[in-house]
């Protein structure tokens, strides 16, 4: 216990409030104080008593206690406010035009940069329901060619998850996570297509942590035939949340699985979305698979580290292990890389994701585009603010005559700029609620995606309130506060050189970020386009792809199928395969360490392999480049390769490929036949080393190619006859075209927001120079009238109005076209297939640049130019 | 008037020593009402300006660390503000009497 003397309230609080006291009473309140404090002390112990003491230390703050010169800082502070909102709103009330252009410019600045940088929350919140996604990362695999990368595989081999947590400190937990095709679930006699199914280690839940809503999750996924839903499929299935212990049928495997769990369905914000979730075992169980299989890279492997500050030493500890394996020749060619989970969405864009990713780069130009619209907002706000001056000057005059300071002038001007930005924060807030659902549909953002309960929406509401209020009231506030009032009120004052050059350069900043994104808009439009337009090296068109049935009994009589499809006439030809291009690449198989024959060099390249029959390379309209397709034949040896896969292979003539062999799982197959290349997904990507092998009996896929006409009856008839073949089986179809569509999309979402953004820039930018030259227009009224009574028509009037402010979009444009040369061609270079940079691509927007700025200020000159001249020389 | 300034004048009126904290602990005791120091010393304030009550400075003791204490009393104004519970009839009387030059001001 401490000693009686030794007890003393803390010092502090009373430090903090002592300059704010008045002086004549700080002996007594200090005494009172302290009595009180000893008094606490005995009553409630030394912390109470230091901790009312140092809240009654601040609730000394009390207008009766306090100095008289804050007192009235204080008081002064509110009342000047209250003038400052006075005279403001009569400011803004006075010129309509003025406020009006203003608070739908800044509203719609707003508007955009709040739009997209929500969209830039979301897809930066990727992962974020999952509080230990810091500290995860996820294995994936390079392909090397000596020291250049051919392919980046995010799958890795099933070993690799144990070894890792075996020899490096920093990893501390593993879950593999391996991505089925999609499947037919039964319920009784119900057959359900199944898709995002994963099969999943028992340590999914305590490295993903998903509740379970039903079900003991330390049971889950321990043992074979395990499956846990999510609850949307839990109620797709069985009509209720809890379907513990309920059974569904695992179609192909004709086997019963267990429910084991209830999950809530991932969030949209994760790149790992699943429907299903079955037990790995059940993979070793059904199909052989092993923990000591290093032959096949198939399993997604992420690694849980100690902490997230363990990063570097990992990836370091991760070399050494690549190393290591490369000696144990578990694997040769590849290397063994982390990336943080987090980084996953926005940064990985390698074969077998688990979903197309979104693209960094591409959130950074929105946001580079959502700022450079504000500032054109912002710009316009000054513009307009100091071309007034002459109306301020005055005001400004009287109001320091009378005594008032530089500060609350300025405070004065920020007041304005404040209320205009407050207005137009409610004209956005509107503006968003009306726009919001389109957004959501133009940018890909989820349905349910709404910004109202994001306390990161408000806060970031009000910094760029507070930004836009600060960057647009602070150039007024300091130079319109700068008049000298013997000047002003001697009648001397006129607008300053300096003034005019800046208002000029601001309006020439304008435009020129307005041709930017004009250029850009278009280059973008174009680019795409061409994408689009590239040889995918198959036809896409009027064909339909019919989904196998899902159990071996009706699988049997897919053949069969397939020849009832022919009898029809508007049925071309029809071909089976494993997969189909278009489809994500998980779909189809993949293998490595392919060899020709005789090469010594060893490899562990990735091959992608699809399963056909004789009539898939028909049915698609592939090339073949040599060799011969293959025959309606019970089975072959052979197999029909691509371009891709015999550069892999340093074979250059497709001609003398035929009849070389390959060492392929064991044994030798010999090459059949060479096909052209065909693009598996988006023609942005590269071509991929594809083996075709031979299977007539069985492939999941039938691809229709029909006959353009009447094609919607052509499907009717293709689904009577597959119900007819397999009564009871799910008629599942997709057309090869749309398909092949939504490799496109995040493109034309990409296309559509840039151009809306462009269009916005524009219309702010026009708006700004309708102000401006409003303004400057009224100011030149009486010369406009003397000018038309000396005999000036119309049309002279017009063009000598409009050429000072097309001179400044001309320069403006000149000024652009460098820069945006420059970063247009850079953005062009990320491209593997580009457009070339025509000049029309910089004549047209600039001729719209021009055209729109004529037409802003014809429309604003003529009418002035037009009117009687007796209105504005009647003052004289 | 307001209650509490009623009270603060009817305390100083019943107790022998009334400083800040006498009357705190006077208000806490008798109205079983949480008062801190702080709106004791402002109400004071308030009322010594518009002269209800005046102060006496007192020497301090160890329990209060050596520092000064003011003890207040009622003024006649003070008794009859007390007496009649109205606060701003006698606020007006005085002011009519006295012309208080800044008394507004309060």
């Amino acid at each position: 216990m401490k000693k009686e003397s030794q007890i003393h309230p803390p010092a502090w609080p009373l430090k903090l409030v002592r300059g704010l006291i008045n002086p004549e009473f700080l002996e007594e309140i200090e005494g009172d104080l302290y009595e009180v404090f000893q008094d606490n002390v005995d009553r409630h112990g030394l912390s109470k008593a230091r901790f009312r003491y140092t809240l009654d230390c601040f609730k000394l703050i009390r207008p009766a206690l306090l100095k008289r010169n804050f007192k009235i800082g204080v008081m002064g502070f509110f009342s000047l406010l209250r003038n400052n909102l006075k005279v403001a709103t009569r400011v803004l009330q006075r010129d309509r035009l003025f406020t009006m252009v203003n608070v739908l410019g800044m509203g719609l600045g707003l508007v955009i940069s709040l739009l997209i940088l929500l969209y830039a929350f979301y897809e930066f919140s990727y992962e974020s329901y999952n509080p230990g996604s810091a500290r995860m990362v996820r294995v994936t695999m390079d392909y090397l060619d000596g020291e250049t990368v051919v392919d980046q595989d995010c799958e890795t081999y099933p070993p690799l998850g144990p070894r890792i947590v075996r020899d490096i400190p920093e990893a501390v937990d593993f879950v593999r996570v391996y991505h089925l095709d999609d499947i037919a679930l039964r319920k009784d006699d119900r057959y359900v297509r199944a898709d995002r199914i994963f099969a999943v280690d028992s340590s999914f839940q305590r490295l993903f942590n998903y509740p379970f809503l039903y079900g003991d999750p330390s049971n889950a996924f321990h043992e074979p035939n395990q499956m846990a839903l999510t609850e949307s499929q839990a109620l797709k299935y069985f009509g209720k949340s809890d379907a513990v212990g309920e059974l569904l049928w695992y179609s192909a495997l004709d086997r019963p699985f267990e429910i084991i769990g209830i999950l809530p369905d991932p969030p949209s914000n994760t790149h790992l979305k699943f429907n299903v979730l079955v037990s790995l075992e059940t993979l070793k169980e059904h199909f052989g698979e092993s923990d000591e299989n290093w032959d096949g890279n198939n399993t997604f492997t992420y690694i849980q580290l100690n902490s997230a500050a363990d990063y570097a030493a990992f990836e370091s500890h991760l070399a050494d292990l690549n190393d290591q394996l490369i000696l144990e020749e578990k694997i040769r060619s590849e290397k063994v890389i982390a990336q943080p989970v987090d980084d996953i969405h926005l940064y990985s864009h390698k074969s077998f994701e688990a979903e197309e990713n979104g693209d960094a780069k591409t959130v950074w130009i929105l946001l580079g585009v959502a700022l450079l619209v504000i500032l054109i907002a912002i710009v316009n706000y000054i513009n307009l603010s100091t071309s007034k001056s002459l109306d301020r000057a005055k005001e400004v005059g009287i109001r320091k005559v009378i005594g008032s300071s530089l500060g609350q002038l300025r405070w004065q001007f920020f007041t304005e700029s404040f209320l205009i930005n407050l207005l137009a924060g409610v004209v956005a807030i509107v503006l968003i609620v009306v726009i919001l659902p389109y957004f959501r549909m133009l940018s890909g953002l989820p349905p349910n995606f709404s910004p109202w309960e994001l306390g990161q929406f408000w806060m970031t509401f009000l910094l760029v309130l507070g930004t836009s209020t600060l960057l647009s009231g602070l150039f007024p506030a300091f130079v319109l506060s700068g008049f000298r009032p013997v000047s002003v009120l001697n009648g001397k004052f006129s607008h300053s050189k300096i003034g005019q050059h800046l208002r000029k350069g601001l309006v020439i900043f304008q435009f020129a970020i307005t041709t930017f994104l004009l250029v850009l808009t278009l280059t973008i439009d174009r680019q795409l386009d061409f994408i689009r337009s590239i040889d995918l090296g198959l036809d896409t068109e009027h064909t339909l792809v019919v989904e196998a049935p899902p159990t071996e009994e009706m699988q049997a009589q897919f053949t069969s199928f397939k020849q009832q499809l022919l009898s029809d006439p508007e049925v071309i030809s029809v071909g089976l395969s494993s997969c189909v291009p278009g489809l994500p690449s998980h779909q189809m198989g993949t293998t490595t360490g392919i060899t020709l024959d005789g090469d010594t060099e060893k490899h562990n390249y990735n091959f992608y392999i699809y399963s056909i029959d004789h009539d898939f390379l028909r049915t698609m309209k592939m090339d073949l480049l040599s060799g011969e397709d293959f025959r309606d034949q019970k089975e072959t040896d052979q197999v029909l390769v691509n371009e891709a896969a015999l550069d892999l292979w340093r074979v250059s003539d497709p001609g003398s490929a035929v009849g070389l062999e390959l060492n392929m799982w064991g044994g030798k197959r010999q090459i059949r036949g060479v096909f052209k290349n065909f693009h598996q997904g988006s023609a942005k990507s590269d071509f991929l080393p594809m083996i075709f092998l031979y299977n007539r009996t069985f492939n999941e896929l039938a691809s229709v190619r029909v006959n353009p006409q009447d094609a919607r009856e052509t499907v009717e008839r293709v689904r009577e006859k597959f119900e007819r073949v397999f009564p009871g089986a799910p008629f599942e179809y997709f057309f090869l075209d749309q398909e092949f569509d939504k490799q496109y999309r995040a493109d034309a979402q990409f296309r559509s927001v840039f151009s809306y953004l462009t269009i916005f820039a524009i219309l702010i930018a026009c708006m700004g120079l309708f102000g401006l030259v409003s303004f400057s227009v009224a100011k030149r009224k009486k010369e406009i009238g003397v000018r038309k009574v000396l005999g000036a028509s119309t049309r002279q009037l017009v063009s000598l109005l409009s050429g000072d402010f097309l001179g400044i979009v001309l320069i403006s444009i000149l000024v652009a076209m460098p820069v945006t040369y420059l970063l247009v061609r850079k953005w062009l270079t990320s491209f593997a297939n580009r457009i070339d940079l025509e000049v029309w691509i910089f004549a047209f927007p600039a001729v719209v640049v021009l055209a729109l700025a004529l037409l802003t200020t014809i429309l604003r000159t003529s009418r002035l130019a037009s009117s009687n001249p007796v209105f504005s020389l009647r003052d004289e | 008037m307001r209650k509490f300034d009623y009270l603060i004048l009817r305390t100083i009126s019943d107790i022998d020593e009334a400083y800040a904290v006498s009357i705190t602990r006077y208000l806490e005791q008798s109205e079983s009402r949480m008062t801190s120091i702080p709106q004791v010393l402002s109400a004071l304030k308030v009322l010594e300006k518009m002269g209800f009550i005046r102060s006496t400075p007192v020497l301090g003791s160890e329990v209060r660390n050596g520092h000064r204490k003011r003890i207040y009393s009622l003024t006649q104004w003070g008794v009859r503000c007390m007496e009649k519970g109205q606060y701003q009839d006698i606020t007006e009387e005085r002011q009519y009497f006295y012309k208080t030059p800044g008394f507004n001001s309060v």
